[in-house]
């Protein structure tokens, strides 16, 4: 939006900006339909925000878990050497 | 203890479990360059959109150029008297609102106010028509660019997790295999399969003997039948 201001000799000024309009309303119609778009037709039509949302807070979840079982390597390093072996111990009764 | 035990083998199991589903490094790594590829390709989208735009404006800007503002300028000479005014022979008159005749001094101030009025209007004009051209497609190319930006965010933004997702069993692998080794147990399930082949060989075995047997004793109920017969 421009800032300037007509000045004082807007009204002389206005009545010949109409009446070009008005002597080239054809041209002008023209020239809007070649540089016309529906832009809604190039906006990309992907799945509703509200799915993917939920789909992702269900995905980052699961993540977590995962996360979460990494995190249990550091748990059974630190149960050191005793741990090794109560876990060998086990794996020998499970077989 | 007994928690502990309970927790190990919980542990244990899921490490079985997500053997079953082995996720390749490579399948995290093309995630990931997806991600990034997405990301160009929004930028290719966005600048495609800028520039269409852009070249809609300048045709609307080249008819505002060479057609509008010339047809303009030559009935805002002849209706706004320009030549009279350059002349010093009209000015504009607040209280009347109109260009009358000059009664002083051709080079009075009121001369180069008026010319100075003339022109300022002028270049209003031209600044009002360009807004009013373009002010349309300004705001539909910002409508699109916001739209395309958001969807591919939501795309960048989905495939992000997924990438993590998968980074996630990857290193929940790792462990597994970690621990693997601490156990000594890496061939355990070849093992486990190898002992349920034997014991499937073993089986076979023990079956064909018993089919033997069954037929030694119908090749005995046979002789028994014709010794019966005989007698």
């Amino acid at each position: 939006m421009t800032n300037r201001k007509p000045g004082r000799m807007a009204t002389p000024g206005n009545e010949t900006f109409e009446e070009t309009n008005q002597n080239l309303a054809d041209d002008e119609f023209q020239l809007l339909l070649n540089t016309s778009i529906d832009w809604e037709q190039l906006r990309p039509k992907i799945n509703d925000a509200v799915l993917y949302d939920e789909l992702i807070r269900i995905v980052n979840d699961a993540t977590r878990r995962n996360e979460n079982l990494s995190q249990l390597k550091e748990k059974i390093n630190s149960l050191g050497q005793q741990g090794v072996i109560l876990t060998k111990q086990i794996m020998t009764l499970i077989r | 203890m007994k928690f502990v035990i309970s927790k190990t083998c919980i542990l244990l199991l899921s490490f079985f479990a997500i053997e079953c589903a082995s996720v390749p490094k490579e399948v995290v790594e093309l995630s990931y360059k997806t991600g990034e590829d997405i990301a160009a390709l929004y930028k290719s989208y966005d600048k495609l959109i800028q520039e269409y735009y852009e070249k809609m404006r300048q045709e609307r800007i080249a008819y505002i150029e060479d057609v509008w503002y010339p047809k303009f300028l030559k009935s805002w000479m002849r209706k706004g008297e320009l030549g009279a005014i350059a002349k010093g022979e009209k000015i504009w008159s607040v209280t009347e609102g109109k260009l009358i005749a000059n009664p002083g001094n051709a080079n009075s101030e009121e001369s180069f106010q008026t010319l100075n009025d003339w022109i300022t209007y002028a270049l209003y004009a031209r600044e009002v028509k360009e807004d009013s051209l373009l002010q349309s497609l300004n705001h539909e190319e910002k409508m699109l660019r916001e739209n395309v930006d958001m969807a591919f965010q939501q795309v960048i933004r989905a495939n992000s997790t997924i990438t993590s997702h998968l980074n996630s069993l990857r290193k929940v692998q790792e462990i597994e295999d970690d621990a693997f080794k601490v156990l000594s147990i890496n061939n355990l399930r070849n093992n486990i399969t190898s002992t349920l082949s034997n014991a499937s060989a073993r089986a076979n075995k023990e079956f064909d003997k018993i089919r033997e047997q069954d037929k030694d004793i119908k090749d005995l109920t046979s002789q028994i039948e014709a010794y019966t017969k005989t007698k």
